[in-house]
């Protein structure tokens, strides 16, 4: 075939699938024919045969690009991954995240106690010592939380409850998203930004904590915290474990190539802070329309005590429903 | 001594062969390689601006209907400050992600500039990819607008930010496709005829595979330069066609006027193995010709050769023709 002939029977169809793939890529995916996708993916293999052949014939460099670029138009469109559903999504959150966290557990144990110990340790310092609460919290802090926890109906901004509930939680999602969000990011740097956020959160609530109930209100503290703590503050520690083993694949390689390493843990870090956003969003909706209920408090302590409970036993014990067969 | 990832990617790497252009090569199942041309910072950033600015555009628009409420006596109250807190968070954190993901790798600035985010293997991105470029889209634009991925595409291959190389994807440009590979072979020019060639009629493809690279848009040689190179082709081809230019109405004519008193003389091989191109290669169109401006500013110009030519020969001097060799 010399390439004259080669071009008038070949150029037809290399303007077919171009057309077709414009076509296909202007519909939606659930209005494809099957027909439509079979002649697509004959079409891309005959030229991909075209390319190879002009390529191996030198029959003009012109020719080859302009086929490269079909070839690369059709792979794009054709190679894709799976379509995800939501079931997917819901199986990944209840029983895929709890896997790999316990899969991660190293990370999540070093981020609970870079988080934890500064918090403790902040907590009683201040409790012992209020200077250093005055320390660590500047005064407008301070003041604002004495006056929120001085009463029992906490987080309540006027207006009507549902609006007043409304803004509060969608405050708790922008802001507390946000930090998780940036715990997981900073660990880009080979997570020294996580480090340093764990340790400089874990002070700053152990401060805050210990300051409110060192003024008396921890009562009215306690019982508001601890319902949507136990999402809250889990959240918190998967995130900081996100962004320390999204570090660790610069590190650490275990057997694999530089490149396929980082991938890898960014891969699980990436499932591990997608879970601590949904915990996140369950925690503010927790923290906006329950935890400010004006219900006694051992009802509180027995919620909380309860949504403990639950979230420790889901991290500790779930598991995909086809694995147990295995 | 136990080597880390970075420390072997810094020192003792296995390097392929250094790339010197922004192309990328991938390999399909079907074992045939394709090109994808890189986008650069330039592109990126300018597509990052246009995002931002569509950002910053809708959150105006927001708090402006939030407070055109209040003004109507509707009062902002905590639900639409709600809102607005909502949309905050998703501009902030989830634009990327969302667009990248639904689009198959485009955010509204990619569009405009034609940029794509693809997997390093070519294939498009699912939602891991997209919400973790997403997400560390954070770390790139530490200390100050995107100083960090500046650092992080000046030092890898693929030009990748922090969020490409932890999420092995790559931008890729689709603007810079066919148009700006043309040749720039105008097939007006008039082709040899048939009488003054006493040999044979026909030249191998390979002979004009190699007369097409040579008139590629994309190669910058100068008009010289090509004249010194068709040389070396003219005078085989003119030997295997038996060429006699002495029966050659068109010989040395160029296709349009020529441009004031001169005679265009200055580059008779250029003329001659361009007539030849036009004369044995096919004239068949493929592709879409596409005449509207490349988005990088490169005039896309097919068919406009002869003329420039012309121009270039017109401009040229006796004293360049002396100093150009």
């Amino acid at each position: 075939m010399n390439r004259v002939r080669f071009l008038r029977q070949r150029q037809g169809e290399w303007a077919a699938f171009e057309k077709l793939l414009v076509q296909l890529r202007q519909t939606r995916r659930s209005k494809w024919s099957s027909d439509s996708l079979g002649d697509l993916s004959r079409m891309y293999r005959s030229i991909c045969y075209d390319l190879s052949l002009v390529r191996s014939r030198e029959w003009g460099d012109q020719l080859e690009k302009y086929l490269n670029d079909l070839v690369a138009r059709g792979h794009n469109f054709l190679y894709r991954a799976p379509p995800g559903n939501l079931w997917a999504v819901v199986e990944f959150v209840v029983f895929g995240f709890p896997v790999l966290l316990r899969k991660r557990k190293g990370f999540f144990l070093a981020s609970l106690a870079l988080f934890g110990i500064p918090f403790v340790v902040a907590m009683v310092a201040t409790l012992i010592e209020p200077d250093v609460g005055r320390y660590l919290l500047p005064g407008e802090t301070r003041d604002s939380l004495e006056q929120m926890y001085a009463t029992p109906d906490i987080g309540e901004e006027g207006g009507d409850f549902a609006t007043g509930r409304s803004l509060m939680a969608s405050f708790y999602v922008f802001n507390n998203v946000g930090i998780a969000f940036r715990l997981f990011a900073l660990g880009a740097f080979f997570g020294i930004g996580t480090i340093h956020q764990l340790l400089f959160n874990g002070l700053t609530l152990g401060a805050a904590t210990g300051h409110v109930i060192g003024v008396g209100h921890g009562a009215n503290f306690c019982s508001f915290v601890i319902s949507h703590g136990s999402f809250e503050l889990t959240a918190l520690v998967v995130a900081g474990a996100s962004g320390l083993l999204l570090g660790w694949g610069l590190i650490y390689r275990g057997g694999m190539s530089a490149g396929e390493s980082l991938r890898t843990h960014a891969r699980e870090a990436i499932q591990l802070i997608a879970g601590a956003g949904v915990m996140l969003g369950v925690a503010a909706l927790i923290e906006g329309f329950f935890s400010p209920l004006p219900i006694p408090h051992f009802i509180k302590y027995a919620v909380g005590g309860l949504l403990w409970i639950v979230v420790i036993g889901w991290l500790l014990l779930a598991r995909s429903p086809g694995s147990e067969t295995r | 001594m136990k080597s880390t990832p970075v420390l072997t990617a810094l020192t003792t790497a296995p390097r392929p062969p250094r790339q010197v252009d922004t192309r990328w090569t991938v390999e399909t199942p079907e074992g045939v390689d394709f090109q994808f041309e890189l986008a650069g910072p330039g592109k990126r950033g300018l597509a990052r601006v246009i995002d931002v600015l569509l950002i910053i555009t809708v959150i105006a628009a927001v708090a402006l209907a939030a407070g055109i409420l209040g003004m109507a006596g509707l009062g902002v109250d905590g639900l639409s400050l709600a809102v607005i807190l909502i949309t905050l968070f998703v501009l902030f954190w989830l634009y990327p992600a969302l667009f990248e993901w639904l689009t198959g790798g485009r955010t509204p600035g990619k569009m405009v500039l034609n940029l794509r985010v693809v997997r390093t293997n070519g294939t498009p991105i699912g939602f891991l990819e997209a919400f973790g470029r997403s997400l560390l889209l954070a770390a790139d634009v530490l200390p100050g607008p995107g100083t960090v991925a500046l650092l992080s595409m000046t030092c890898t291959e693929r030009l990748q930010r922090l969020g490409d190389v932890f999420f092995d994807t790559m931008v890729i440009d689709e603007g810079t496709g066919v148009a700006a590979r043309q040749t720039i072979i105008d097939r007006r020019l008039p082709p040899l005829a048939r009488a003054c060639c006493s040999r044979s009629f026909q030249l191998p493809t390979r002979t004009l595979t190699a007369i097409e690279r040579l008139f590629e848009r994309s190669r910058p040689i100068s008009p010289m330069r090509r004249e010194e190179l068709a040389l070396r082709l003219a005078n085989p081809i003119a030997h295997v066609l038996g060429y006699r230019p002495e029966l050659d109405d068109h010989a040395l004519l160029l296709p349009r006027e020529p441009v004031g008193e001169r005679p265009p003389m200055a580059f008779p091989s250029t003329l001659f193995v361009l007539r030849a191109y036009v004369t044995f290669s096919p004239d068949i169109e493929f592709g879409n010709p596409v005449n509207k401006p490349d988005v990088n500013g490169e005039r896309s110009r097919p068919g406009d050769v002869p003329v420039e030519l012309a121009e270039e020969i017109v401009e040229l001097d006796a004293n360049e023709l002396k100093e150009g060799s």
